[in-house]
């Protein structure tokens, strides 16, 4: 595994994610969902905490989706295609490609996000809200969030089909933010389905901890710790994925 | 050339179909469709993806609507305010809205109660919100004639952060105002003789000197009206007229001042 071959792939990738139009379409709604903050503020007389929550949620929303669907297909169709028979032919092993696919993914998302994150920051700043400083972290959180979904993804891209992909993530995607609600209600049950629900919560993504968006529109001081945790939280559950899709790749033997 | 011209022609009908149906589906609507189940919270929290805010946001505006005129009934409101409390605690628009609004409801007998209800809640519970604290006051002032609890909600409303300057203008000359000056000084002092906080005791006793220093040049206006026939304008003309010997010092910092009538306010 070289850092050049995973440069060269990851360079090759986000240029292919970014050319396509359907990329392009996906964050124009977005970026269109934004600024329907700007009528919900006429609605809302102006009320702060409900277009910087729409905002927000309008960019988690968009910019999910976009990951969503470009990763469940991002080694699938190299496969599919034969084009992963030709790179692996170079001196390029299997770690490179899926570490080469899950950066330029990643920077693709990146990309997207923080585009619409300005229209978001321009949409606050033009309602009277100023910088959105607080808003900001909360992007922050979300492409911590990101970057485990893309590993995730490049992960069910391995293994399975598109279809099968988006729809085991879309499950995710509910299941780890239901998580922390679902520890807190059995606690009231008790015995072996607390127990069994304890055991998911630790095992299974627990994508609350990237929500900070419910904390930031409202006046709650944040700190640095649980960012970092949430960054080592990400990046190590990140690489038990992209080390099980590297795994099962080269388990096929193509 | 000629097809290509009939099927634009065509697609014109074809479109209209498309409206007049949706129309005849609008005007035969059935009835049943249009119950209003309450938003339950525990699907909410499943399906929001965590973004309750948005989520109790989106529920306001539904609600919303049905202020003043609770046009399906009372309880659908009360039970989407529950819910939207219990998705974002600190969302604190729909608590001001609510306490503002609802009194002038005439659909609703306990209206005011309720009112004031929410409105403590909100001041306990939401984002720090002047206008939760200043449209109690105005509940208390306007709907139930209570001036001591007008003064106790207003004075809060001026200490908000993020309170305009004019909220805290107003405030502090409403609790000044001639008409209720005993009561509120009755009220101020049964505070300062009361509170355990040092800060609300030094708030309590500033407005009490406050008081005497109104008292004071209401007094020496008065007098300067007897000699002059007209009112001053500023403490600064009753020092120029040697009925006082200094300007007395605002413990809130503001400048006091007197219109035509000779009533002091603070600007």
């Amino acid at each position: 595994m070289t850092v050049h071959n995973v440069f060269v792939i990851t360079k090759n990738t986000f240029k292919e994610t970014i050319r396509d139009r359907i990329l392009y379409g996906l964050v124009a709604f977005g970026a269109l969902f934004i600024l329907l903050d700007l009528f919900l503020a006429k609605l809302s007389l102006g009320d702060m905490v409900m277009i910087k929550s729409f905002g927000l949620a309008g960019v988690y929303l968009i910019g999910t989706i976009i990951t969503v669907f470009l990763g469940a297909s991002i080694i699938y169709r190299e496969v599919e295609k034969r084009t992963l028979y030709f790179v692996l032919s170079k001196p390029a092993s299997y770690g490179d490609v899926i570490l080469g696919k899950f950066f330029g993914l990643y920077g693709a998302a990146i990309l997207t996000v923080l585009l619409m994150a300005a229209v978001y920051l321009g949409v606050v700043l033009y309602q009277g809200g100023g910088f959105d400083a607080r808003g900001f972290v909360a992007i922050l959180y979300q492409l911590l969030e990101a970057g485990f979904f893309v590993a995730l993804l490049t992960f069910l891209s391995a293994i399975s089909t598109p279809l099968t992909s988006t729809i085991a993530a879309a499950l995710i995607l509910f299941s780890g933010h239901f998580m922390s609600t679902a520890v807190e209600n059995v606690k009231r049950i008790g015995g072996f389905t607390k127990t069994f629900i304890d055991a998911a919560y630790y095992l299974l993504p627990n994508l609350e901890k990237f929500n900070v968006r419910n904390v930031v529109v409202h006046h709650v001081p944040l700190s640095l710790e649980p960012f970092i945790l949430s960054a080592a939280y990400a990046a190590f559950y990140a690489a038990v994925l992209l080390y099980f899709a590297y795994a099962f790749l080269k388990r096929k033997e193509l | 050339m000629a097809s290509a011209a009939i099927k634009k022609i065509i697609i014109i009908p074809i479109f209209a179909a498309v409206v007049a149906s949706q129309y005849a589906y609008d005007r035969s609507k059935l009835e049943a469709l249009q119950i209003q189940f309450p938003a339950p919270l525990q699907l909410i929290r499943v399906f929001d993806l965590g973004l309750h805010s948005a989520a109790a946001s989106l529920l306001w505006i539904e609600t919303i609507v049905q202020l003043p005129f609770f046009q399906r009934g009372t309880e659908p409101f009360f039970n989407n305010f529950r819910t939207i409390n219990d998705l974002d605690p600190k969302f604190s628009f729909p608590y001001a809205f609510t306490v503002l609004v609802l009194p002038t409801s005439r659909a609703y007998p306990d209206k005011i109660a309720a009112a004031i209800e929410i409105g403590k809640r909100g001041i306990a519970e939401a984002d720090p919100d002047w206008r939760i604290p200043f449209y109690l006051a105005a509940v208390h002032l306007l709907e139930l004639k209570d001036h001591e609890n007008a003064v106790k909600y207003f004075d809060i409303a001026s200490q908000t952060v993020g309170a305009p300057h004019y909220i805290k203008r107003f405030s502090s000359t409403f609790v000044l105002a001639k008409t209720f000056r005993e009561q509120t000084r009755e009220f101020w002092r049964a505070v300062y003789e009361n509170a355990e906080d040092e800060q609300i005791k030094d708030r309590a006793g500033a407005y009490l000197e406050r008081l005497e220093i109104f008292d004071l040049l209401d007094k020496a206006s008065g007098a300067y009206f007897e000699r002059f026939g007209s009112y001053p304008k500023t403490p600064q003309d009753l020092v120029g007229a040697g009925i006082i010997s200094e300007v007395p010092q605002d413990p809130f910092g503001f400048e006091l001042v007197f219109n035509d009538a000779g009533d002091l306010s603070v600007q």
